[in-house]
């Protein structure tokens, strides 16, 4: 598979040819608020490779009204109506490669669970191609470096484009990736494309790492640490840090009438609300918010680890910006490792 | 003229504890990062060095007293917002008066993240905000200082008009100079409005935050949360995000204080200070009320005047 490079004037050319037979989804920014994964339907000007807060793509692979069926109830005309899964194949394009990982991580809980694969995740992630940016600005927030190997995290992209100014450099992973690749204005890297390019991906794997990297925190953490009730006291409960984060995927299923069709649909919920746990007679499992912290830490660092053998954050920064009583979760791992933050 | 007042704050909070008037005080401490701080929970002296005072004291503490305030004698740090959100709490019998210890503290304005964006600043960049009279310094990694004018604050506070606390046992810091903005009706026609609003209301993804931030959200269980008496369904849309927010509204119009919290913590950026800022002003006009101003005053839902103006004049 051969690299390429695009200039930029040409991108619009590029989306355009996917879109004859894809949906291309990206980042589109709105007056305020995180940019949100919207269809360009081929046209829109984009810009991948910015420096902005995205919503995750689980926005997209795991959509917050996510019609299961509806039921049909007038009279004489009863029927059950399972929504189409045959969808048209979608590229998402300016992702990260933390953005990568997390999609790594939604596999693990939706897809690679042999019979019991989800069919709904299943429908969009099969014919899902990812076009990942490589950072050359990462934000504030940012600490993937400490949570992963970045060389590994972007095995799981389609194709990774690199930003060199007026041009984008362009490399194919797989080959459903280098069937994007198709068009007359991409051409071949010079030499001086391909130092940039490793110019910017040395940045990124320079980008310093928290002292906790590297430590199992599964094996260390302790269930009784001072630090969940700490930490609970100023947590609001509110759940933002989970809405946002890219890997949890948590959700609640309800039904909701109007008229005579009855729609069953999945939706977000979260292990920071209380009424999470709560069982149907009453008993909550987890009634104190200090065990609720706890969990939020713990799926990431220790359970998925565990299970998946893979840790749950991918340091994307989401929750670490979004939280409005600035409850870090790299500060409380750093508790954990013993380490400063 | 803040490190100064972050002194006596400490030794505030000190005497208050050592003398067992109090067994907590909520206070601000630093936060993970230099433009951020975090609600802190004091027990002991020995930790009241961990208090700070500075333009990054967002938070309003208030929201904690309903949960903390009930079983014990507590002290808190406030702003003059959080003095007016405690006002509001003793109103409605939340929290009885004699189980706060108010550390007041006047304010020039809160600088929270979103306002030192707005004015340009890279946040990775940032190493110290700080107080320079009534201005801000913002210290960035190169050793450069840059000074913002009022005009940076956080949106909250920049039609506050109440620089001073309204209720406190201790009173720290001098009246700072600051013209707060009028406050205009919101503009366009009501279908213009309307539009605007089902626009901003469209990115909601009822996550409830700017509930749980607001002191004056305190419901056990909020309408929005019943599922024996559904009033919002859970499906993120326009018409439940529009029950929510109308919700919302209702529920706080005459009962909010302007802190700006709840836009401050939306993950959406809804700009939840003009729709406050809106039924503010109806409440003023119409029943000549200011939320959260006297403790013994009733709250103005809790009374009723024959000469009661109604809005739709019948
Ligand atoms: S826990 Fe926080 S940093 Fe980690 S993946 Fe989730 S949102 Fe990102
Ligand atoms: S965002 Fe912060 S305050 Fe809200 S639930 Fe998460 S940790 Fe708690
Ligand atoms: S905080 Fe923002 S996104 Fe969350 S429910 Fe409130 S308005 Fe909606
Ligand atoms: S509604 Fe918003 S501005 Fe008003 S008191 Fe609550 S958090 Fe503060």
């Amino acid at each position: 598979m051969a690299d390429k490079v695009i200039a930029k004037t040409d991108l619009r050319k590029w989306l355009a040819g996917m879109a004859a037979d894809h949906d291309v989804i990206a980042p589109i920014g709105r007056e305020a608020g995180p940019a949100t994964w919207k269809d360009i339907n081929g046209t829109q000007d984009i810009d991948i490779t910015a420096n902005q807060m995205v919503m995750a793509a689980k926005e997209f692979l795991l959509p917050v009204h996510d019609v299961l069926f509806r039921f049909h109830t007038r009279k004489g005309e009863e029927r059950l109506e399972v929504p189409d899964l045959t969808n048209k194949s979608t590229v998402m394009i300016g992702l990260r490669l933390c953005d990568v990982r997390a999609i790594s991580v939604l596999d693990a809980v939706y897809y690679n669970q042999g019979p019991f694969r989800d069919a709904y995740y299943a429908a969009r992630r099969d014919k899902l191609a990812l076009v990942a940016a490589v950072c050359d600005d990462p934000r504030w927030s940012c600490f993937c470096t400490t949570v992963g190997d970045l060389k590994e995290w972007k095995l799981g992209a389609d194709v990774l484009i690199t930003d060199l100014g007026d041009k984008i450099y362009v490399q194919p992973v797989t080959e459903k990736g280098e069937g994007l690749l198709q068009g007359d204005f991409f051409s071949s890297p010079s030499e001086d494309d391909v130092r940039k390019k490793s110019e910017v991906w040395a940045n990124l794997l320079a980008l310093p790492k928290r002292p906790f990297a590297g430590k199992d925190i599964s094996k260390i953490v302790s269930w009784d640490d001072p630090v969940w009730e700490e930490q609970a006291r100023k947590c609001i409960g509110c759940g933002i840090c989970t809405f946002m984060c890219p890997t949890c995927s948590c959700f609640d299923i309800q039904d909701e009438t109007t008229g005579s069709v009855i729609e069953r649909y999945r939706c977000r919920d979260t292990c920071q609300f209380s009424d999470f746990t709560m069982m149907g007679a009453g008993h909550n499992p987890r009634p104190e918010k200090k065990m609720r912290v706890r969990q939020r830490v713990l799926h990431k660092f220790k359970y998925q680890v565990e299970q998946f053998d893979l840790i749950g954050c991918t340091g994307c920064g989401r929750c670490v910006e979004s939280c409005p009583v600035n409850i870090d979760i790299r500060g409380i791992v750093s508790h954990i490792a013993a380490e400063p933050l | 003229m803040a490190n100064e007042i972050e002194a006596r704050i400490r030794a505030e909070a000190k005497k208050l504890l050592e003398s067992s008037e109090v067994t907590l005080v909520i206070g601000w401490e630093a936060g993970s990062v230099p433009f951020k701080t975090s609600p802190a929970f004091i027990e002991s002296p020995e930790d009241v060095e961990r208090l700070v005072w500075n333009p990054a004291c967002t938070n309003n503490l208030a929201v904690y007293l309903t949960e903390v305030a009930k079983r014990a004698r507590v002290g808190i740090v406030v702003k003059p917002c959080d003095s007016r959100s405690i006002v509001t709490l003793v109103q409605e019998k939340q929290i009885s008066r004699e189980n706060v210890t108010i550390i007041g503290v006047t304010c020039p304005g809160i600088v929270d993240d979103t306002a030192l964006k707005k004015a340009g600043v890279r946040l990775i960049d940032v190493l110290a905000v700080d107080w320079n009279g009534d201005s801000f310094n913002v210290t960035t990694g190169s050793g450069k200082s840059s000074v913002l004018t009022l005009d940076a604050v956080k949106e909250g506070c920049r039609t506050c008009a109440h620089r001073a606390p309204v209720i406190s046992d201790v009173s720290l810091g001098e009246m700072p100079d600051a013209n707060p903005l009028p406050v205009e009706p919101m503009e366009g026609s009501f279908s213009e409005r309307r539009e605007y609003w089902a626009n901003e209301f469209e990115r909601c993804i009822r996550c409830y935050a700017c509930r749980q931030i607001c002191p004056a959200c305190y419901c056990t269980k909020c309408f929005a949360d019943r599922n024996d008496l559904k009033w919002t369904n859970k499906h993120v849309g326009i018409s439940d995000n529009w029950m929510w927010h109308m919700g919302r509204a209702m529920h706080l119009a005459g009962r909010c204080i302007g802190c700006g919290e709840c836009e401050r913590a939306c993950p959406m950026d809804l700009p939840m200070m003009k729709l406050n800022r809106e039924f503010a002003r109806h409440v003023e006009e119409l029943f000549g009320y200011t939320p959260g101003m006297d403790p013994e005053e009733l709250p103005v839902l809790g009374q009723f005047n024959y000469d009661d103006k109604d809005p739709n004049g019948h």
